[in-house]
């Protein structure tokens, strides 16, 4: 009896290494071609088609979650619903006047170089509760952003474009392991170099012993564009110095940095390009 | 076959909008020890695509890694039972943990442990409804 089962399972069991090859080698080769740029034209079309889709998904979850049987319930809810997208498209547009009005009037930075973006997915770990590791925002080569163009909020720099297809860009935000970039500090003008730690924190590093550094004082960007414009402009502000190691016996001075923007709240943010 | 879709749907939409976890790969996992079929391959590549072009990633790079992950575990079918509470604990958090550092995503412990309790607990779910014949391999009813 036991023989025929193993037997009968044994049979059941499908030849899956030829099914596997054939996947995993046409995804490598998609992979290839996706890396060597050949095919951003079908990602940036295949992102614009599945954005809908994933937008209708969760409005029909909603739906279906809350079905209602009596027709003015469900009337007077399809106005109420009708009510709060109102109520939500117009505190959008607030959000968006303010934050418009607030970026043209404090920063240093030229308005023309300035692009407005919404950020349309910010991934973390637990959701409003974690730090996200980066933003995906509204727009693209299209609009002319470029992969290594900063992002800022208020003259405070949120990260830098990692990817951009033709609508959607990607963006390292400051606190990302991936980001670094040359510093200053404000007081003192004493220069170092950021790193960002993961969740809200950033490491600087490589100040000089003899520098004068301490805790609060405020870490702004040296400056580290390209001549096509690309990277970081000076003097847009990194975050506050929380705490710093001096140790005789190392090269450098190391502290540890909190940016003073929170990031799970931000809804808009601008890209610097040229 | 049309739940499992989507859900996928679901997964995907909240992987690239809420969450780093690896909700997607988890699912794939709990199907490929469950249902040990090769259809889950050109699902996971399809998923994989559909997944990178959200998360602006290499297209190809999320279906590569389901593909040889899954690949692995069916290998590991072949010797040894892979219906268990273990095995499904073990295998995502090891997947979870290969995921998070190919696609650069800090807090790689924390969230590998995070994705390996979820994948149990939905795999514990899949076993108590018992709609594969998988309780007692899964020592549901030993003792």
């Amino acid at each position: 009896m036991g023989k025929e089962f193993k037997i009968d399972n044994m049979a059941k069991k499908e030849n899956f290494t030829s099914v596997f090859l054939f996947f995993a080698i046409l995804a490598l080769i998609i992979f290839t071609l996706s890396k060597l740029g050949f095919l951003s034209l079908p990602a940036s079309i295949a992102q614009k088609a599945l954005s809908p889709i994933a937008g209708s998904v969760y409005s029909a979850f909603n739906f279906f979650s809350n079905p209602s049987k009596d027709s003015t319930i469900s009337k007077i809810k399809e106005e109420n619903r009708g009510l709060v997208k109102k109520i939500v498209s117009q505190s959008v547009l607030q959000k968006e006047n303010s934050a418009l009005a607030d970026q043209f009037a404090t920063t240093s930075v030229r308005s023309q170089t300035l692009l407005t973006a919404k950020i349309v997915g910010a991934p973390s770990f637990i959701p409003g509760v974690s730090n996200p590791q980066s933003l995906i925002i509204d727009r693209g080569t299209k609009d002319n952003v470029k992969v290594g163009n900063a992002v800022i909020y208020k003259d405070n720099l949120v990260g830098k474009v990692t990817e951009a297809n033709l609508y959607f860009s990607k963006i390292d935000l400051i606190t990302s392991p991936s980001f670094s970039t040359t510093v200053k500090i404000l007081r003192s003008q004493a220069a170092g170099v950021i790193k960002g730690k993961g969740e809200k924190q950033m490491i600087l590093d490589n100040v000089l012993q003899s520098s004068d550094i301490k805790v609060s004082d405020i870490i702004l960007t040296k400056g580290d564009q390209d001549i096509k414009g690309i990277g970081f402009p000076p003097d847009l502000t990194l975050g506050k110095l929380i705490s710093v190691a001096k140790k005789p016996s190392n090269l450098f001075q190391k502290g540890e940095v909190v940016s003073l923007l929170d990031f799970s709240n931000l809804s808009t943010v601008f890209v610097i390009r040229y | 076959m049309w739940f499992f879709v989507i859900l996928i749907l679901i997964l995907a939409l909240l992987q690239t909008s809420v969450t780093t976890l690896p909700l997607v790969f988890l699912l794939f996992l709990n199907a490929a020890v469950v249902a040990k079929k090769t259809w889950i391959f050109p699902i996971a590549f399809l998923t994989g695509l559909a997944l990178d072009a959200l998360l602006l990633n290499p297209l190809g790079k999320t279906s590569l890694f389901l593909a040889i992950f899954l690949f692995i575990i069916l290998l590991y079918d072949k010797k040894f039972d892979i219906q268990t509470f273990p095995f499904v604990f073990l295998a995502s958090f090891i997947g979870s943990f290969a995921y998070f550092i190919a696609f650069q995503i800090p807090n790689v412990f924390t969230q590998a442990t995070a994705s390996a309790a979820i994948s149990t607990l939905s795999f514990w779910i899949l076993v108590g409804l018992n709609r594969f014949n998988i309780k007692e391999k899964a020592g549901f009813n030993e003792g």
